[in-house]
């Protein structure tokens, strides 16, 4: 999971022309004091559940509406948004991997320091910085007993994908 | 002659993207933040051409707007414009009468194409 999570990351940011690394922790509680934007979505999957969280700096979130066009930017709805692409993308490689998922809609939050409460063990930050900012992305998954893959015929539509019916 | 496209998404990042993509080569371009928002501004504006409709969206999301369309006999052309990429949801989309995919981000060349197949301007 963590190891799509770092790839899908990576390839969101890069279609944006924005491109990112993996970085260490802003501090040792992961994440650093500066007011951040924090998006969650929850999914669930057959045997499979959890969520995506995005934090994210005013100056990440102030990049990314720049990248995608926009002038103003509304933090929540910024980070709501790439949240939702950065799962979408997940939920693609994940069915590939006979994981099919369904996802809810971002739950967004701004706070000065804002720390996350959870049980230990269940997943980590991973950090990636851009010029002059930085994000931090986890994924929880828990799965349950008897769990299995479910092989899947067709091929996902993937991230740029026009299809005309 | 210019053409009405409504943009459905909850997104307003989104929504400004594909007005911006749409309005440079001459749509008129109405903004919806959701499935509900979207049936009471197409029950006013009957010169709809094509709607751009995000999937994952509170309160209605896109395929159950696509059900309330097909039900009301709506003949206005919808494309999905959404992260989802899962062939199940997209055939439900193409049964439910849709007539485009996109999966975000979206290149907007590609945007304006589909809008010129399905809504020609000057037509």
């Amino acid at each position: 999971m963590d190891r799509h999570l770092m790839l899908v990351t990576t390839e969101l940011f890069a279609a944006d022309d924005l491109p990112v690394e993996r970085c260490s922790p802003p501090s040792e509680a992961g994440l650093g004091k500066e007011t951040y934007c924090m998006s969650s979505i929850g999914y669930v999957g057959n045997g499979v559940k959890g969520v995506l969280i995005l934090a994210a700096t005013r100056a990440a979130a102030e990049a990314w509406t720049r990248a995608a066009g926009g002038l103003e930017c509304d933090l929540v709805d910024t980070v709501g948004e790439f949240s939702n692409m950065l799962l979408g993308r997940l939920k693609g490689r994940l069915l590939k991997e006979g994981i099919p998922i369904s996802l809810a809609t971002p739950l967004t939050v701004i706070g000065d320091g804002l720390r996350l409460s959870v049980a230990p063990g269940v997943s980590s930050w991973q950090f990636f910085e851009g010029p002059g900012w930085h994000l931090g992305t986890r994924l929880d998954a828990a799965f349950e007993a008897g769990f299995q893959r479910k092989e899947t015929a067709t091929a996902p539509a993937e991230a740029g994908d026009a299809i005309l019916f | 002659m210019t053409a009405r496209v409504m943009v459905i998404d909850d997104s307003m990042l989104v929504r400004r993207q594909v007005s911006a993509a749409l309005k440079t080569p001459g749509y008129l371009v109405t903004e919806a933040i959701d499935g509900v928002d979207a049936l009471e501004k197409l029950a006013g504006l009957t010169d709809t051409k094509l709607i751009v409709c995000d999937v994952n969206m509170p309160r209605m999301n896109g395929i159950e707007l696509l059900e309330k369309l097909s039900a009301q006999g709506s003949a206005v052309p919808v494309v999905m414009l959404t992260t989802e990429g899962q062939p199940e949801l997209i055939q439900r989309a193409r049964s439910l009468g849709a007539k485009g995919w996109i999966v975000k981000p979206f290149k907007p060349e590609f945007l304006v194409a589909t809008a010129a197949k399905l809504a020609p301007l000057g037509a």
